[in-house]
């Protein structure tokens, strides 16, 4: 029963309920995906898109969040001696996300793709 | 059109984290090697509970492996209640405890019995609960380690000092608790409630080790009853008891080394191969009675035998006694090489006579003290050594009449001049090595009739001077002679007494460049200096200006002949166009 629930179409949350009933309750699911590095970043992005566009479910995004830039500017010189030189560090953090309308069978699945290291996945789950 | 905002406060959140190694599914090949990890406190959530679900330290196995049924969300609520009433809980919450405590009564009664005063241990059949006792309700026993509570270790006064401890988990993370029994607890060391009976006796027996007895059963011969006796030898050497069991008896050995040292003469004659066997070592296995060449500590083996009793038979066949020692005088062998040696015969007694005739004639010539002899007699061995001398390569390779031509050509010695010279060297001191050959590495003397040329074909191409060939369109022209001087009639230089001066140059090209007064008198003036140096600037400016203009000139002249040069490489003719590509 609750495979055969999830492989209906999920174009309508709320309809989906009606058909249903309980046990094919919709939930609005947002993935944050944070990471230092865009690429690795993207590649996760484009997987779960697809997974979702090929289970017909309807999704959101990727919603690309300004990029967050931690910049440290420290002497190079270990001590006080010298030409004043300064090095400049700086670490930027991409944030992305991504808004599925899904039932809860999903939301496993997603554990089951390919996560690329240094992506930081975070799921929040909300009724509708 | 309003848009649904996204409700984090009523939320769940979870974080995809990598599967524990404690997890039940991490050796299953099927399950994902992500799972969901629930967290509490994110921010725009209630805070209050976040902090009580932190204490309570809900256990991540709960929620790690997701089920197939679709009622997880549940569980997880009722999980999360469970904690809130354990943390918050007070009687309710002792209530859990005493109705899990009661299934170990009986175990207990066994060991209060020998010390007395150990209470009841938590049932580790819910690590939520048992944790969450730890903190909220701390044991009270009598032991002195007791007096300090907690993993901080705060003295037990009453005084709850936890309240100031900031909670864990500041930046998102949830503290959860370990797994029962999985690994080391650092808080089973002070508490012994938590520990089950075996843990509680090893760590009595470890404390107070006279109280218990040593072992006195034997409990490893009892397992090893049934089965047949082991060799101590295969055991601890492992199987490597050789294949053959015909090892060397160490008893024989001896009974031999016995024997041989009492006939000790026996050995020294060299009989044979029976002598030889009874001298031998002895063997239990039928093998060469020569004995084997291998060690006696090597295994024996099919090959090694063959090996011996290959070795014996080319002894007896190629080497015999007949065999040894030098050949005799009818050994048809020796005749063999003998002659082969008669056919050089001649030629090494030419070749030893040449060498007694170089050495006296060296030494002649060393005793005369005559440095040119001494010098003519190495350049004429000089020469018949030279590759390029022709007498050399003419003759025959056969080294015999090469030998005999040498020693025919000697050079003769004048006997009066030699003597005459002896006379002279006489009195004066006997030549250095410097003097009598030192003179040759310095002088090169060069035989013209060897040296052709000093230069070298790769820069020097010698090549034949041609006149052009006459014609009847093109007669050689005849050179005027003037009879009376005997010099060309052309020729006027003799008479004008320089070698033809040069054209003169027409006056229009002429340049007379003003003369300038470049010193200055006594008692000039102002205005005598002042046209002075004007008139030095302006020669000065004159000789700038022909300067550039020869530049000039002479660049276009260049121009000019490289243009006639690229004309005349491509061998086109004058007159002809030419376009540029």
């Amino acid at each position: 029963m609750a495979t055969a629930t999830a492989m209906k179409p999920v174009a309508a949350g709320k309809a989906g309920m009606g058909e249903g009933g309980d046990e094919t309750r919709m939930h609005k699911i947002r993935i944050t995906l944070t990471s230092k590095n865009v690429k690795s970043l993207e590649k996760v992005c484009s997987d779960l898109i697809s997974g979702a566009k090929e289970k017909n479910l309807q999704v959101k995004g990727p919603v690309r969040l300004p990029t967050k830039t931690l910049r440290i500017t420290t002497r190079k010189s270990p001590c006080g001696e010298g030409t004043n030189t300064w090095d400049r560090f700086e670490m930027r953090i991409h944030k992305r996300l991504i808004d599925l309308h899904s039932p809860s069978d999903v939301v496993k699945q997603i554990t089951s793709i390919s996560i690329e290291p240094g992506v930081e996945v975070e799921v929040t789950i909300a009724d509708v | 059109m309003v848009k649904k905002k996204f409700d984090k406060k009523n939320a769940l959140h979870f974080q995809v984290v990598h599967r524990s190694q404690h997890d039940a599914l991490i050796d299953d090949p099927h399950a994902s090697k992500f799972v969901l990890k629930h967290i509490t406190n994110k921010p725009g959530t209630d805070g209050a509970a976040d902090e009580s679900l932190q204490r309570a330290h809900i256990p991540s196995e709960a929620l790690s492996s997701l089920r197939q049924d679709d009622e997880w969300e549940d569980e997880v609520q009722e999980l999360e209640a469970t904690a809130r009433r354990l943390a918050l809980g007070g009687e309710e919450a002792a209530d859990e405890w005493e109705d899990i405590d009661d299934d170990d009564d009986d175990e207990d009664e066994e060991l209060e019995g020998d010390e007395g005063g150990l209470e009841e241990p938590a049932s580790p059949a819910q690590p939520a609960a048992a944790a969450a006792a730890a903190v909220a309700a701390p044991p009270s026993t009598d032991e002195p380690e007791a007096e300090l509570v907690g993993e901080c270790y705060f003295p037990k006064d009453g005084y709850d000092y936890n309240q100031h401890l900031k909670p864990i988990g500041g930046a998102g993370g949830v503290y959860v608790a370990s797994l029962e029994g999985s690994h080391y607890d650092p808080r089973y060391d002070r508490n012994p409630q938590l520990m089950n009976k075996d843990e509680r006796e090893v760590q009595r027996a470890l404390e107070e080790p006279e109280v218990f007895d040593d072992i006195t059963d034997d409990f490893f011969d009892q397992l090893a009853h049934d089965q047949p006796e082991v060799d101590e030898s295969d055991l601890l050497w492992g199987g490597w008891a050789p294949k053959k069991t015909g090892r060397p008896d160490l008893e024989a050995y001896l009974q031999w080394k016995g024997l041989m040292d009492g006939t000790h003469g026996a050995q020294d004659g060299r009989g044979g191969p029976a002598a030889a066997a009874a001298s031998a070592p002895p063997h239990t296995d039928g093998r060469s009675e020569t004995g084997s060449m291998m060690s006696g500590t090597t295994r024996r083996n099919r090959v090694v035998d063959g090996l011996d009793e290959r070795f014996d038979k080319i002894m007896e066949e190629e080497y015999n006694e007949d065999e040894i020692g030098e050949l005799d005088e009818d050994d048809a062998r020796l005749h063999e090489a003998r002659g082969r040696i008669e056919q050089y015969d001649d030629l090494l007694d030419e070749f030893l006579d040449k060498q007694k005739k170089e050495k006296t004639r060296v030494d002649a010539a060393a005793a005369a003290g005559a440095a040119a002899q001494a010098t003519t007699v190495l350049n004429t061995g000089k020469s018949d050594q030279d590759p390029g001398h022709e007498s050399d390569s003419s003759e025959d390779d056969d080294a015999s009449s090469s030998l005999s031509d040498e020693s025919g050509e000697d050079v003769p010695l004048d006997k009066e001049r030699v003597l005459a010279r002896a006379e002279e060297m006489e009195l004066q001191p006997p030549p250095t090595y410097d003097e009598v050959f030192g003179e040759q590495v310095e002088k090169e003397q060069w035989d013209c009739e060897t040296i052709l040329s000093t230069k070298s074909n790769l820069y020097n191409h010698p090549y034949k001077i041609s006149k052009a060939a006459a014609t009847a369109a093109n007669p050689p022209k005849k050179i005027p002679i003037d009879t009376r001087r005997d010099l060309p009639a052309d020729y006027t230089g003799a008479s004008s007494g320089s070698r033809g001066a040069p054209p003169p140059i027409p006056e229009g090209d002429l340049l007379q460049l003003p003369e300038v007064n470049t010193t200055r008198r006594k008692g000039e003036t102002a205005e005598e200096r002042r046209e002075r140096k004007k008139a030095v600037k302006d020669a000065k400016k004159l000789v700038r200006t022909m300067k550039k203009e020869n530049q000039v000139l002479l660049k276009e002249a260049k121009k000019e002949v490289a243009v006639k040069k690229q004309a005349g490489r491509y061998d086109v003719p004058e007159g002809v166009r030419r376009f540029r590509l």
